[in-house]
């Protein structure tokens, strides 16, 4: 784990409101897929760093993709090429990764973003299906990069670009084998996911949380499961199937 | 450049004390600097059972700073015996920040933990607004203060500091009863209650509906506190309260405090305690001091 100063080599939109953030930082080589990095939005005002998922990680390069929904991500999408802007990480656990299994991967919204690196590292010894949810075609992002990886499927909830509806109900819809199940996106997506698959199967989910620190030591971003009340931060973001107790 | 200040309990090499609740018990934060830079630690509020703390979220950004509503989630007293001994090897004694339920909580919990050789004082929280029963309940009226700090002192083997609350009409009062009762200083202060609604639900947006402000927020609140507790105490103040650079750190001392404790500063950052320390001696030389202890209530010289 690093604090520097990362320089922005672009920021651009690539769907509705959702932004592709390149910067150079030197931490790169250190970054397991599912990591995140805590991101300075340099305000007097709003004081906390923003939690955001590494989604590639490319030489000296991580890949970011944020989606604009407060001031914070608002202020964001005004970084400039080669601008610096404030990053701590790789902080986080990582999704563990598997060998020569027939492997899911579930991706909703902005949850997609992390899913990049680690597609293209299970891609390397295992086979690989990807069904990625969106809620509309103008939200669709990194369908190009993740089709690389794997058999691509889209969903959208208003039927806009391929199947209408979202992963799970494409998956109760459709047969699709597989050993392993990765996924991130929505709260009840993954819920739905560990409810159908945690007595069957082995999977790996990554939560959101609202954070404060980001590296463990305020209990913020605690969540509850059947390991008591622990930290998305740093026993997470990754939980394996069965762990998380979704009741309020 | 002298940094070194000597309070009941410690020999702090700087003032430089990251505040119970945002630091851990320091495992964390051990792996990202060596913490034998720091003058001495307070750890994260402990009680005699495990506590899970409140529901999510717990965490919401606020012009200025936050509100927090962990909920003292702690492992419990036991535990914490364990993660405190792990910091036996710094060059350091630490705070131990009890909460509980009851006096009795309270007296069982300074008993254990003052009793372990690498702790040098005790911090007594009664200003939690986080929790229902304990917490500020017992640190917004006098005759309590007075009682339980008392109470405390005479289960605790070490000296210990009554953690006051800034949720209260008259703040020298209270101090005024924790050092009537023997407390050996104070660290003041703790958050301020809040509440911040979402645009979106239009409801509070945390889970335990209030919280504590903390941050750059609530500094100027923290300075009057301090200014008007140092003028009518004799015992040390550890001040905190929005602390983010080594310029706050003077300001807190001008006013009257010790040493500091550095909050939410450390949730923004966490490498802040350190960078603050180094950073002192150039600020401290700019001011025109040569040791810190100059620096202690110079706000009230009359000159």
């Amino acid at each position: 784990m690093k604090k520097e100063l990362g320089i922005i080599v672009s920021n651009d939109m690539v769907a509705v409101d959702t932004y592709k953030l390149v910067i150079n930082a030197s931490f790169s080589k250190d970054v397991k897929p599912g990591q995140f990095v805590n991101i300075s939005i340099a305000d007097k005002a709003h004081l906390l760093r923003r939690p955001i998922s590494i989604s590639e990680v490319n030489d000296n390069f991580i890949t970011l993709y944020y989606k604009v929904i407060g001031f914070g991500t608002n202020k964001m999408t005004l970084l400039k090429q080669n601008e610096t802007i404030e990053v701590i990480g790789p902080l986080g656990n990582g999704f563990p990764l598997v060998h020569k299994k027939e492997v899911l991967i579930v991706g909703g919204g902005i949850g997609i973003a992390p899913l990049l690196e680690l597609a293209k590292k299970l891609s390397l010894d295992n086979t690989v299906t990807i069904i990625l949810g969106y809620q509309n075609k103008g939200q669709i992002y990194l369908d190009k990069e993740l089709s690389k990886y794997g058999e691509l499927i889209i969903t959208t909830d208003d039927g806009s670009k391929g199947f209408k509806g979202n992963p799970v109900t494409y998956l109760k819809k459709h047969n699709i084998n597989f050993d392993v199940i990765y996924a991130c996106g929505p709260l009840v997506m993954l819920k739905a996911i560990d409810k159908e698959y945690q007595k069957s199967k082995i999977g790996y989910l990554s939560f959101e949380a609202r954070m404060g620190c980001g590296v463990g030591v305020c209990y913020g971003c605690a969540i509850k499961t059947t390991k008591g009340n622990i930290r998305v931060c740093h026993e997470g973001p990754v939980f394996e199937l069965g762990v998380v107790n979704y009741e309020p | 450049m002298n940094l070194k200040i000597k309070l009941p309990g410690l020999d702090l090499k700087n003032p430089i004390i990251p505040a119970s609740g945002t630091f851990g018990f320091g495992e964390e934060m051990s792996e990202i600097y060596d913490l034998n830079v720091l003058g001495s630690i307070m750890v994260k509020a402990t009680t005699i059972k495990e506590r899970l703390g409140n529901s999510t979220p717990r965490i919401a950004e606020v012009y200025g700073g936050m509100l927090n509503s962990i909920g003292l989630q702690n492992p419990g007293v036991d535990a914490v015996i364990e993660k405190i001994k792990k910091l036996e090897k710094y060059n350091f004694k630490v705070i131990a920040n009890i909460a509980g339920e009851s006096i009795e909580d309270y007296e069982e919990v300074a008993k254990i933990l003052s009793k372990i050789d690498n702790v040098g004082a005790l911090e007594l929280n009664i200003s939690c607004p986080n929790v229902k029963e304990g917490g500020i309940a017992f640190g917004t009226d006098p005759k309590m203060v007075f009682e339980i700090t008392k109470r405390v002192k005479s289960a605790s083997s070490k000296p210990v500091y009554v953690k006051l609350s800034p949720n209260v009409t008259d703040i020298v009062a209270i101090a005024k009863a924790a050092e009537s009762a023997g407390a050996d200083g104070l660290s003041m202060i703790n958050t301020l209650v809040g509440m911040k609604i979402d645009m979106k639900t239009k409801k509070p947006l945390l889970a335990n509906k209030i919280g504590g402000l903390s941050g750059p927020a609530i500094k100027p609140v923290a300075i009057r506190m301090i200014y008007d507790v140092y003028k009518n105490v004799k015992i040390p103040i550890i001040g905190m309260g929005g602390i983010m650079d080594a310029y706050d750190v003077l300001e807190f001392l001008y006013a009257g405090a010790s040493a500091v404790g550095i909050g939410t500063a450390n949730i923004i950052n966490p490498y802040v305690c350190k960078e603050i320390i180094e950073d002192l001696p150039r600020v401290l030389k700019e001011q025109g001091f040569e040791d810190i202890n100059q620096c202690i209530g110079y706000a009230h010289r009359k000159e």
